[in-house]
């Protein structure tokens, strides 16, 4: 199993990669979601994870998007969620998670 | 799971909650005063109003308010539970019930105005209540009553979840309460929130709880993000988040604990007095390494305005009495259960029914050849009562559910006819098979109500006799030789026989000259259409009453009996098959027929002498055992079956016992075998036949008949009682 530590830090492409979250981030999706991500955040330095379209998202979705900060913090890559719906902001407000995900986000 | 599985989980639970709380109940009515005892049943119906609210149950959820809230009043020693409140708390359980009913469809909706009204102005009648509940904007006093809150409950967890979008509705009263008093504001709950692996298993959404914390004015203090993993090891079906929220001291606890009333099996929630953070975060610490199944524990005493700590306070002051209540208690083993459908029991049943007539094919196969198999076939044999027994133990519930329902009964009996009845129930654990326990209720019932109408007396009667004038109505069941017995006894006036006698000749039961023993007096009153009732009730005496009852009990495989005292009582014993499915069984042989005598009836079985024989004349034979005389009853007259043993001297005698028609002597030519025989309907495969309990097929695949005793014995007796008569 890959694991997030042998990620290679060299030969990261300059342009923003940008993945669009689904409108429903559950367990169903989450795993696809993160499968999108991986080789993201080990190609690219910037990544923008666009969540526009967000209509549904509990806690793995949450975990979700923490999960990919963290994975791009250990690459040395950056990661910022662009456009969150009005749903996807209502739920990380939620969980008191505004500094953790949308702060970023919040520079650009 | 879709919502429907979810909501039928939530009805079980309602059952079980139903359950708790009349068994709560009952305890206090008692005499129990054990605190416990009244927070079981708040418990038990805080947890239905929650779910009733979460699936949009409104009338059940603005009833099941007012109970709790005088619950919460004797729970607090607000108010004493007297005799007159405890019957208030009886009459709302029973509401309660009929609310669940109605929701499941049984019946109609319950008409609650009344009994609402008075339990709500029980709870009002209480200095202050008015003004706390009026300080508390979180009270759930006024949410049945919006009817737009309301409607959105119906319980959609996509629509739930997709309604996180909107803001939690602003609650201006609470800010304003919260900004009043600053010192409490500083004190209030810590509320710790940690979803375990599995908190979203079935749909379960934890960001839910959130949104219902911050709508009880909770603010989110900290998020515990250290256990998120790197993409590369994320697992969408682990729970990695914890959150800590506060809240004002306003917040009543109850209503933070019903936030979590479903999860708590799922979830680490801690809820203690903000300050305590050191000492609930060893709490959680300790639980996470200590607890194979995280639930909330640890609650301390509720903050009340008036002995909420100062700001000034040290911390220790009020850190003993939160460490004791956060430190968990140990560990027990839990105990699982699973939710199986019915169905999927039935189907093991049937094969491991078809397995044991396999094995016994089998057997006889093997026993007829020259493979000497014996140890193999021995611990075959083993094996598979072992799996029979453990399919059956799987199919046994407790009485407890019939029995539970009879107490109801009870109190509905004495409103109506004014009795005073102790109802004193045992055994309630012994537990019988499901099909047989769903069939027993109708019965039993009328048992009840037929001991209360007729058994016992009015209060007044029974100080005019000497007697309490409580009336002792005792239930009880038990395992005996393989049955269950089930009796309902009543320390009343007992059977009047000059009465019955009377009726049963008024209704051409028996005739003017006949002889007859108390016990088969007593017996009269099952017979068809017969009523001893001075007037037509809704309570008994319409006649058909306890015809049904030995008809319904006799269905099952079981007998109904009488003992009765004048003055002193009555005693109704059903006596029942622990299980529908298999019974232990003679083997014997009637000319050229074989036939199954269950060997619960059998006494003995021998071969007479000419001396053991005394013969009636009309080719009437008796039986001389121990000096008893018993009618001899030949299968095969009996049955029309030629080239039968026709002397008793020639074939085998095999004594039985009946419960209500005596014992007697079953003629027959041969015993093959005694062994389990796997019991098949004949009214589902053909059609009910007199004399015949049902069919099994035996080890060389031969179709064998399985005699109903009780009715053979009476029909071969009635000429006797016919002919006395």
């Amino acid at each position: 199993m890959m694991t997030g530590r042998s990620f290679d830090l060299m030969g990261k492409k300059s342009k923003p990669v940008a993945v669009q979250l689904p409108e429903v981030l559950d367990r169903m999706t989450a795993k696809q979601v993160a499968d999108m991500l991986i080789p993201s955040i080990t190609k690219a330095a910037t990544i923008e994870i666009g969540g526009t379209d967000v209509r549904q998202i509990g806690q793995v979705g949450l975990q979700l998007l923490l999960s990919a900060k963290r994975t791009a913090l250990e690459c040395g890559a950056d990661v910022t969620i662009r456009d969150p719906s009005d749903a996807l902001s209502t739920v990380i407000a939620l969980a008191g998670l505004e500094t953790e995900l949308l702060a970023a986000s919040a520079a650009n | 799971m879709n919502s429907d599985d979810i909501q039928n989980i939530f009805l079980q639970e309602c059952d079980e909650g139903l359950t708790a709380a009349e068994d709560g109940l009952i305890q206090s009515k008692s005499g129990n005063d054990d605190p416990e005892v009244i927070n079981s049943i708040f418990r038990a119906v805080h947890s239905i109003k929650g779910g009733a609210g979460a699936f949009g149950f409104t009338e059940l959820q603005a009833f099941t308010h007012h109970f709790e809230t005088v619950l919460a009043q004797v729970r607090e020693g607000e108010r004493p539970l007297t005799e007159d409140l405890l019957g208030t708390l009886f009459s709302a359980f029973d509401m309660l019930a009929d609310h669940v009913a109605a929701i499941k469809g049984e019946q109609d909706k319950p008409d609650d105005a009344a009994l609402t009204q008075i339990l709500h102005d029980i709870s009002e009648s209480l200095p202050g209540v008015q003004a706390k509940d009026e300080a508390n904007p979180a009270s759930p006093e006024t949410a049945p009553a919006e009817p737009s809150a309301v409607a959105d409950l119906d319980f959609d967890l996509d629509s739930l979840l997709s309604g996180l979008g909107d803001e939690p509705a602003a609650d201006d009263d609470s800010a304003t309460a919260v900004d009043d008093d600053n010192d409490i504001q500083a004190a209030g709950w810590t509320i710790m929130v940690k979803p375990d692996t599995g908190a979203m298993d079935n749909g379960g959404e934890p960001v839910l709880l959130l949104r219902e914390l911050t709508e009880l004015g909770a603010t989110c203090q900290a998020v515990d993000i250290s256990n998120i993993p790197l993409l590369a090891d994320f697992d969408p079906e682990a729970a990695y988040l914890g959150w800590t929220f506060h809240a004002s001291a306003d917040v009543r606890r109850e209503d933070i604990e019903e936030i979590f009333d479903f999860v708590s099996d799922v979830c680490t929630i801690v809820i203690s007095l903000a300050g305590q953070e050191a000492v609930l975060e060893e709490a959680v610490t300790e639980m996470a390494e200590t607890k194979p199944k995280a639930e909330a524990v640890a609650v301390a005493e509720e903050p009340a305005p008036d002995s909420a700590p100062e700001p000034g306070d040290p911390p220790s002051v009020a850190a003993p009495a939160a460490a004791e209540q956060a430190t968990p208690k140990p560990a027990a083993k839990p105990h699982q259960t699973i939710r199986v459908e019915l169905d999927k029991l039935d189907r093991l049943v049937n094969t491991v029914g078809e397995l044991v007539i396999t094995q016994a094919m089998l057997t006889e196969r093997v026993m007829g050849s020259e493979v000497d198999a014996t140890q193999e076939l021995a611990t075959l044999d083993h094996l598979t009562r072992e799996l029979q027994d453990s399919a059956l133990a799987i199919r046994a519930q407790p009485i407890q559910s019939v029995f539970s329902r009879v107490h109801r009964i009870v109190r509905e009996l004495e409103n109506e006819t004014g009795k005073r009845v102790d109802l004193v129930v045992q055994g309630e654990g012994t537990e019988l098979d499901k099909t047989v326990l769903e069939k027993i209720g109708e019965p039993l019932t009328h048992l009840i109500r037929n001991a209360v109408d007729h058994g016992l007396e009015t209060p007044e009667e029974r100080e005019a006799s000497g007697k309490d004038p409580v009336g002792t109505l005792k239930l009880s069941a038990e395992h005996r030789n393989g049955r269950i017995l089930i009796s309902v006894s009543d320390n009343g006036k007992g059977i009047n026989r000059s009465v019955v006698r009377a009726k049963a000749l008024e209704r051409g039961i028996i005739t003017e000259d006949a002889r007859l023993t108390d016990e088969e007096i007593d017996n009269l009153i099952f017979a068809p259409g017969f009523s001893t009732a001075q007037t037509v009730s809704s309570i008994s005496g319409r006649g058909v009453g306890m015809d049904v009852v030995r008809q319904n009990v006799q269905a099952l495989g079981g007998r109904v009996s009488i003992a009765s005292t004048p003055g002193e009582g009555s005693i109704f014993t059903l006596a029942l098959p622990l299980t529908l499915a298999i019974a232990d069984g003679m083997i014997v042989s009637v000319g050229d027929e074989t036939f199954v005598i269950p060997l619960t009836h059998i006494v003995e079985s021998l071969r007479p002498t000419e001396a053991d024989i005394k013969s009636m004349g009309d080719d009437k034979n008796m039986l001389s055992v121990r000096g008893q005389f018993l009618p001899i009853i030949e299968l095969a007259g009996q049955l029309d079956i030629e080239k039968a043993a026709s002397v008793p001297t020639d074939a085998v005698l095999i004594v039985v016992e009946t419960e209500t028609a005596g014992s007697a002597v079953l003629m027959v030519d041969d015993i093959q075998d005694q062994r389990q025989v796997v019991i098949k309907s004949l009214e589902t495969n053909f059609r009910q036949i007199g004399g015949v309990a049902g069919a099994t097929i035996l080890g060389d695949g031969q179709v064998a008949l399985i005699m109903d005793v009780e009715t053979l014995v009476a029909e071969a007796r009635r000429p006797r009682l016919a002919s006395a008569a």
